[in-house]
């Protein structure tokens, strides 16, 4: 038995969120309660089938709702570039982009992340060619055991794709929730100095 | 036996020495020599998969039906297991495996009482709150003191809970340093304690097992292949050669990863009674718990020197734990010249998990104390640190690295202690290290050509993410006459040739000499065989650029490689004739660090600012990921100086912090400037005169911190880690 | 983690009236706190409401509990109108944690003590006689310097402070009725067996954050010490706001944070100053009036008197510019 998630349109069930701080929604509060049990799409506690956009790909899944993103991408769709390190949200080593933003995916549901689109590190390089973060990872050595990487990439490709010019400081700030063991920090300020100067 | 005679040393000190390369293999380097490859920055190899998410660690391996097991640990620090009821676990659809250890004494938080297998991670999460256990809790002792008070319980059946070590305990001779105080101006006692430090290997330590007829499969998050392959082998009373262990990539290890460990144990046994492959591996909290640590140290030092500078006594008594393990030495006071030096090292065992070797074990701990005495010293005789340590140091390297880090860190500008004016204030602090010429002979690599120019080298130890499988190809590039992308490196899997260890820092310095002496043997068949079909001196021709330089006719390496029909492959080995301790320059590895801090005197906080280290790197092979591994060493050590702690509660003998969140390891908004400088020393110990570089760039870092926030603030942290707490107790404690 | 049902509420009201009646369930905005919780075990829930998606229109000028911590750091009238409350949120967490985490559930984060957050432990607020940080011998560096006898938790969150300096008042949603409330009524003090320590009823929702821009919030300011500069939990925190008139102090708000089992206003610290020349000093030292630090804990009491003599230094700069 499993319930379907992707079937129903997600317009009605699944938008009105993400209000940004002040976006200034005019008028009312949302009606009163209706009749609430309408207003609540209830699934699981058993494998329930979910969608998710990975990669470009989409991606149908029959999982609990119990089950992270960062399990649901390693062990169901066995992308293992996302590690799993820390497992509550403080090392940054399974970062992965949620509609474009950074998330660690051990702390985010797989079934939150339904109807998202999820970008891993498998799937930053486009069409053959690395992303010019990666890039600049391997001229400058921003690595060693590697495991730390992929959540590193991810972290510092956002920071260029929202600020291709960001210096250090905010570069520190960007990975300041991706730890790295081996001690690699210097070699990751190198590459994104470097690659907001346009590469080499 | 050809005699070579060679030139060793740096610029400005060197000697003659004469070597005997073996027969068969290439001549050694020394100052003079020019190599095209060696020595030139090259990317790492694999990085293009490691940056894609592409590298397969083994913790991303999934043999077809992989299952998941997980070892339940105690949450007592000492008690008997009186009954494990499984019943309701195995009950459960999608447990495949579960086994009890009734009867079992643990002996520190995490212990295994259990194991269970189950076809999801979620079911085996579910199988496990289904175990029940009934402890006999026993009285435990976690901390040094607790464990030497009178009535403490014993950790070891066969052991007092204090011991002084047959092998390590003692160096030197206390009654001679004892003796060796006399005539002294200044006689310090003082008491340093460190901290005990986990390893926490970003990937756990563990492994998934699969059986195929009767063989076993170990994909092993491992700095030791064959260690691996030895131990598992053993502890299931199989043939070696019944065993295959595979580490592509590994997420760290830093002295922690060995052998085969209990769980990767459990994983073969339940492997093959469920006849499905099944992962293992461990969980955050357990790899903090179970997995090894730095031990502890309280080194109590009585130091004495006179006026003019001259070191005169060290008596070092020192009490570490490493929990039920040992390995609670310090390295205090070897650097100095003292007229008389001597120490003790106890182990105190404990109720808490075992140390482990942790990169450059009894390093760290013990510098931070000797070189904390050394200003002491300095500052009671009134004399500049830095002079006092020159004066006692004849090591001719680290006399050198001394003026190189003084002038890039600016000690001129030194202040005395506690005199810089305002809330935040900055400081200046250095310190020693050593280490050892630690390659050995035993490595076998195959070095491979095919007709169309291909070159594959192979060798059966493992990456622990240091480079190792670049070295190889750089090495093997530079031997014929090639660019690192034309070959193709084979590591880390047991069925290739004999490789060491990845433990005090030897990888490279043990395969570097054994592939240059592949690669030269292969360069000799293809010189040779050129010669004879083509025409030329053997002894004047030479592979270089990618072409066959000096024949009668030029050729590609490829077209020279076409007169290998089938191509062809040598397999050498270094021996213990390729490594020569007579001829070394220096015998040891000397590096000396500095370090700028600022501390904010209201909120206790330190800051590190700068760092340099200046380290003997032999020669070096591959700059920039040498500089990764220097800029790892010094960070470690940051981390260790002001962050990392891992804490026991006394009253139940559980870790409080076993995640990392409260395991604080030092992030990017914490990092100092790093400056790392390679001092380049030819040092004759092999034909390549590489050393190890993992370990000694860690050793000083904590050393030089401490120095410098006492000079900073003029009151002196004996305590590891120098948190905020513990300075603003030092400051007000002046005031 | 336990296998739980998953429910997807329309709106704040169907995900109030739901919880109320439900046994044992737990709503959840950006799960960052409570993923934490869940794989620790420390909840157990046999259903999961989540919030995330939900439909939660606000009225113009307040703001949205399902806002994220990245959202309010980057809003450019938060910073001009409510720095403080910028400033708290740009210092939280994590990049990532702060791409999820809200503003409702950094109100209603639990504490950080380790002794709560793992089950080998005993605690107080999971309903156990004692608390193991007030034991002897207990490691207790990071907890309150105002405990009760009961308990020694400090309270984490950096918004709330910041939004008790701002004269916050929260707009909660709940069956038996709307209300508005006091941030600082939030607030409870431990109890054996109630996790989390705040006046809510069962079911009862943040849906936002009414909030009102005056000369006294546009000069306010958040500043927190931590010991790793990269993600951590502040060791004390601190939100003020400052109103002069020439030499005279207008107003003033002091809220100090990770001192208490939740924000804790330095009232009688105001009252030193309110309408009179600004003595800073003064001030830090009132304060921590009534301290009372655990065994490993005092050390807090400088970093806090620092952060006040900071924040107050900075406001009166400020306030002169």
């Amino acid at each position: 038995m499993s319930d379907d998630l992707s079937g129903v349109s997600r317009r009605d069930i699944l938008k009105g969120a993400g209000a940004a701080a002040f976006l200034g929604a005019v008028g009312t509060r949302a009606a009163q309660a209706q009749e609430p049990a309408s207003k609540m799409r209830r699934i699981g506690p058993g494998p329930v089938a979910i969608e998710l956009t990975v990669n470009g790909k989409k991606r149908r899944l029959n999982l609990e709702p119990r089950v992270t993103l960062l399990d649901a991408l390693r062990d169901r769709i066995e992308l293992t570039g996302t590690k799993r390190v820390c497992d509550r949200g403080a090392c940054g080593s399974c970062t992965v982009w949620v509609d474009g933003k950074t998330a660690n995916s051990c702390m985010m549901l797989a079934v939150d992340a339904h109807g998202a689109e999820i970008t891993t590190i498998e799937g930053l390089a486009q069409g053959g060619k690395l992303h010019p973060v990666q890039d600049a990872f391997v001229r400058h050595d921003a690595l060693q055991c590697g495991f730390c990487t992929p959540g590193m990439v991810m972290s510092c490709a956002a920071l260029h794709e929202h600020n291709p010019k960001a210096g250090e400081a905010e570069v520190r700030e960007a990975i300041s929730g991706n730890l790295c063991r081996c001690g690699t920090y210097t070699h990751i300020f190198n590459a994104m100095q470097d690659v907001a100067g346009g590469g080499r | 036996m050809s005699k070579q005679k060679v030139r060793l040393g740096f610029k400005g000190n060197e000697k003659e020495v004469e070597v005997n390369p073996r027969k068969g293999t290439p001549a050694w380097m020394g100052v003079d020599a020019d190599p095209a490859v060696i020595g030139k920055d090259h990317a790492r190899i694999d990085a293009i998969a490691k940056v894609t998410g592409a590298a397969k660690y083994s913790y991303d391996m999934r043999p077809a039906g992989l299952c998941y097991a997980k070892l339940i640990g105690s949450p007592h620090a000492h008690a008997k297991v009186k009954r494990v009821d499984l019943t309701k676990a195995r009950a459960l659809k999608g447990v495949l495996f579960a086994e009890a250890q009734e009867g079992k004494t643990v002996r520190f938080a995490g212990d295994d009482v259990a194991g269970l297998v189950a076809e999801t991670e979620e079911i085996l999460d579910d199988a496990i709150r289904l175990v029940t256990v009934d402890y006999k809790v026993l009285p435990h002792a976690v901390s040094e003191a607790a464990a030497q008070a009178d009535g403490a319980p014993r950790v070891k059946r066969n052991s007092e809970n204090v011991v002084l070590p047959r092998r390590g305990g003692t160096w030197g001779s206390l009654d001679a340093a004892a003796a060796a105080h006399k005539g002294a101006d200044v006689v310090l006692e003082r008491v340093y304690r460190t901290q005990v430090q986990t390893h926490s290997c970003l990937e756990t330590h563990g492994s998934v097992c699969e059986w195929n007829d009767g063989k076993l499969t170990v994909w092993a998050s491992t700095q030791s292949t064959f260690g691996v392959r030895r131990t598992i082998a053993g502890a299931l009373r199989i043939p070696q050669g019944d065993v295959v262990v595979i580490t592509q990539h590994m997420g760290g290890g830093f002295g922690s990863k060995f052998g085969a460990d209990r769980w990767d144990v459990f994983a073969a046994r339940a492997a093959k009674v469920i006849g499905r492959p099944v992962r293992c591996m461990l969980d955050r909290k357990a790899e903090h718990l179970v997995a090894g640590n730095r031990p502890s140290s309280i080194q109590r030092c009585k130091f004495s020197a006179k006026k003019n500078g001259t070191l005169l006594g060290a008596e070092v008594r020192s009490w570490g734990t490493g929990g039920i393990g040992g390995g609670a030495g310090v390295l205090n006071p070897d650097i100095y010249n003292f007229k008389g030096a001597g120490r003790e090292c106890f182990n105190v065992y404990t109720h808490a998990g075992g140390g482990r070797a942790f990169r450059a074990p009894r390093h760290p701990q013990g510098v931070f104390a000797l070189e904390g005495m050394i200003d002491e010293l300095a500052e009671a005789i009134k004399m500049d640190p830095l002079e006092l340590r020159r004066k006692n140091d004849s090591d001719p390297v680290r006399l050198a690295e001394y003026e190189i880090g003084a002038k890039k860190i600016g000690w001129k500008t030194r202040k005395k202690s506690g005199s810089d004016r305002g809330v935040k204030k900055r400081g200046l602090g250095c310190a020693a290290s050593l280490w050892y010429h630690t390659g050995g002979p035993g490595t076998v690599v195959r070095c491979r050509i095919e007709k169309d120019g291909s070159v594959l080298v192979a060798n059966g130890a493992q990456d622990i993410g240091t480079g190792t499988r670049t070295v190889l190809a750089v090495i093997a590039a530079e031997e014929l006459g090639l660019e690192v992308k034309d070959i193709e490196v084979r590591l880390g899997t047991t069925t290739d040739g004999f490789g060491p260890a990845s433990g005090g820092s030897k990888t490279a310095a043990s395969v570097g000499p054994a592939v240059r002496n592949a690669a030269y043997s292969v360069k000799r068949e293809i010189l040779a065989t050129v010669a004879r079909d083509v025409g030329g001196d053997v002894d004047k021709m030479d592979l270089k650029g990618g072409q066959v330089v000096g024949g009668k006719k030029a050729l590609t390496f490829k077209q020279a490689c076409s007169l290998f029909p089938d191509g062809f492959e040598t397999d050498a080995k270094a021996t213990a004739e390729d490594f020569d301790r007579r001829a070394q320059f220096a015998p040891r590895i000397s590096g000396c660090q500095f370090a700028e801090v600022e501390v904010d005197t209201e909120t206790g906080q330190v800051r590190v600012v700068k760092v340099v280290a200046v380290q003997d790197c032999g020669r070096v092979i591959d700059p920039l990921l040498a500089r990764s591994q220097l800029n790892g060493g010094v960070i470690q050590g940051v981390s260790y100086a002001l962050f990392e702690d891992r804490l026991l509660d006394p009253n139940t003998g559980d870790m409080v912090n076993p995640n990392l969140v409260d395991y604080k390891i030092v992030g990017s908004l914490d990092m100092p400037e790093i400056e790392a400088v390679m001092f380049p020393v030819a040092n004759g110990i092999n034909s390549i005169g590489m050393s190890g570089l993992g370990e000694p760039s860690t050793v000083a870092t904590a050393g030089a911190i401490g120095n410098a926030v006492a000079n900073a603030i003029g009151v002196r942290i004996r305590s590891l880690p120098i948190t905020p707490d513990k300075v603003l107790a030092a400051l007000k404690g002046m005031s | 983690m336990k296998q739980f049902g998953y429910a997807i509420a329309a709106d704040f009201a169907a995900a109030a009236e739901a919880l109320s009646k439900a046994k044992n369930s737990v709503a959840k905005a950006g799960g960052t706190d409570l993923l934490d919780l869940l794989k620790e075990r420390i909840y157990e829930p046999d259903e999961m409401i989540h919030l995330g998606k939900a439909k939660n229109e606000v009225p113009a000028g307040e703001l949205n509990a399902l806002a994220t911590l990245a959202d309010v750091a980057g809003d450019a009238r938060i910073r001009r109108d409510f720095p403080a409350l910028a400033e708290a949120a740009e210092v939280a967490a994590t990049p990532q944690v702060r791409n999820w985490a809200t503003v409702g559930g950094n109100l209603c984060q639990h504490t950080r003590c380790w002794y709560f957050r793992n089950k080998d432990f005993t605690c107080f607020k999971r309903g156990d006689d004692d608390c193991s940080a007030l034991k002897d011998g207990a490691l207790n560096k990071y907890n309150a310097v105002f405990p009760t006898k009961e308990c020694g938790c400090a309270h984490p969150s950096n918004l709330s402070p910041a939004l008790a300096a701002l004269d916050a008042r929260l707009r909660c949603v709940h069956p038996d009725g709307d209300r508005e409330l006091e941030l600082l009524a939030l607030y409870d003090i431990p109890k054996k067996g109630v996790t989390c320590n705040i006046h809510l009823r069962k079911g009862e929702l943040i849906r936002s954050v009414v909030l009102n821009p005056t000369p006294l919030t546009r000069n306010s300011t958040y500043i927190e010490f931590r010991e790793r500069e990269s993600f951590d939990f502040a060791v004390a925190s601190v939100a003020a706001a400052l109103e002069m008139d020439g030499d005279t102090v207008r107003d003033i708000r002091l809220v100090l944070g990770a001192v208490s089992a939740g924000p804790l206003r330095a009232v009688e610290a105001e009252k030193i100053v309110r309408g009179k020349r600004l003595d800073i000093d003064a001030v830090a030292k009132a304060a921590l009036k009534g301290a009372t630090p655990l065994s490993q804990n005092a050390y807090k009491l400088h970093v806090t008197e620092a952060l006040v003599r900071r924040a107050l230094t900075e406001l009166h700069g400020r306030a002169g510019r």
